[in-house]
């Protein structure tokens, strides 16, 4: 993590241009996972998850993700294909997509077979209402456009 | 008995297991699953990172199908599906603007309030039909490892204690299992950086596995997918961190349940873990013996 949350915060707070895009282009931003401990010790019930959130979208929006952020922006993206096309999570399919959208085409080679031998990898996609799925992703784009978001 | 039912994504993909030992426990209890009719997955960590509108959506979709068919409370076993589906909840709850977006996304009204529960609040419920029926009481002793989306934030989830969460424990010791005190019950195991960050998620289990070794436990019990795949799929990337190995099995409180319950250990999915559960006097279906089998599968 190149920022500690209270920086990222701080640097938010001067309401310079190159501290807010030292904020969108940090990797900190991406880092955090919404484990909720930081809102839920602070005594001002700060919403750092919340913001992280917002910040996450305007980096993206405006194209400045950290480089080595981008891995990690690609399986978001793989995971939210994944449920457009399907209505449920695909694991197989969201890996797939992961590992063509980074090249990281061998990462976790030895682990799909003992999965599949468990019978926690599944070939097929299971059972989700694909159209259903793709107009909520469709209405979410229109709705998201009229609201000027 | 009948409840609602959103299993979710990994309880019928990567963590059939949960699936299994929720389906089991269910059926010994004679209480009925009906599940949420047309479910769609509930966006989970990626949603709420990229897209707000999808993140409130997407989970809707499931409360008001489940609305419309009827479900007034819907069990979540998924600790991620069961925050994201509270939270979603609660903030169209109060803002009047969003809900409107939100039902034309869905093309559905948000309908009435439906009660989620997760799966430590459903096994409370439950605790009078479980315990006149446990058969074979839990003889082990456990650290009860809840993680984060169950807990957190206290405000929105309004569940147990947040720092030190009892739940849990007092499920094990009811059907008569002992329980560690131990430090690393709510720490983070890093949920969905198990894949574009393996190390972390191996450092942040290192220290977890660790620390519920130190503490006298023979297993980690779980309440979470996420958290299970991490401690016990990742445990490879686990034991680099640690330079050592652990043999230390992480079960789905479901699957602790099912077997004080007498239910076979293939019906609550235990073969398909990763670290084996070994403990002294139970021959693990897939080895020969209990001391020495196979090594497990990393």
């Amino acid at each position: 993590m190149d920022h500690a949350p209270s920086e990222l915060l701080r640097m938010l707070q001067l309401e310079l241009p190159e501290q807010e895009g030292r904020v969108l282009g940090s990797q900190a931003i991406w880092m955090c996972i919404g484990c909720q401990t930081c809102i839920s010790r602070c005594p001002k019930e700060v919403d750092l998850p919340r913001a992280l959130d917002f910040l996450r979208r305007e980096s993206l929006e405006q194209g400045r993700v950290h480089p080595d952020a981008r891995d990690i922006v690609a399986f978001h993206r793989a995971f939210l294909s994944s449920i457009a096309r399907h209505g449920r999570l695909f694991e197989l399919g969201t890996v797939v997509g992961y590992k063509l959208r980074t090249g990281h085409l061998l990462q976790d080679a030895a682990l799909a077979p003992a999965m599949l031998a468990k019978g926690k990898l599944g070939l097929v996609p299971h059972g989700g209402d694909a159209q259903a799925a793709a107009a909520i992703f469709e209405r979410a784009r229109a709705v998201a456009e009229e609201a000027g978001e | 008995m009948r409840v609602g039912y959103y299993p979710g994504c990994s309880l019928v993909g990567s963590s059939r297991d949960f699936g299994e030992s929720v389906a089991a426990v269910a059926g010994a209890l004679e209480v009925e699953l009906a599940e949420v009719p047309g479910w769609n997955c509930c966006g989970a960590s990626s949603a709420h990172a990229l897209d707000h509108l999808l993140a409130l959506a997407l989970p809707a979709s499931v409360l008001a199908s489940a609305a419309r068919a009827g479900l007034g409370e819907v069990l979540a076993p998924c600790a991620s599906c069961y925050h994201r589906l509270v939270s979603a909840q609660r903030e169209l709850a109060g803002s009047e603007q969003l809900r409107r977006q939100v039902e034309r996304v869905i093309d559905m009204p948000v309908g009435a309030p439906v009660k989620v529960l997760n799966v430590l609040e459903w096994l409370e419920r439950c605790i009078d039909l479980i315990t006149p029926k446990v058969k074979q009481p839990f003889a082990r002793t456990v650290a009860c490892y809840y993680g984060c989306l169950l807990v957190r934030p206290a405000k929105v989830i309004e569940f147990d204690r947040s720092e030190d969460p009892v739940s849990m424990d007092q499920l094990v010791a009811r059907v008569g299992g002992k329980t560690v005190e131990w430090g690393f019950k709510t720490e983070c195991c890093g949920a969905a950086l198990s894949i574009p960050r393996t190390p972390t998620v191996g450092q942040l289990g290192a220290r977890i596995v660790r620390n519920a070794a130190g503490s006298g436990a023979e297993a980690i019990v779980v309440a979470c997918p996420m958290c299970h795949s991490n401690l016990d799929m990742r445990r490879g990337a686990i034991e680099e961190a640690l330079g050592t190995s652990v043999d230390l099995p992480v079960l789905f409180i479901t699957q602790v349940v099912g077997l004080a319950l007498g239910i076979s250990e293939r019906a609550l999915g235990l073969q398909r873990h990763f670290v084996e559960v070994r403990w002294p006097g139970r021959t693990p279906t897939a080895t020969a013996s209990a001391s020495g089998g196979a090594a497990p599968v990393r």
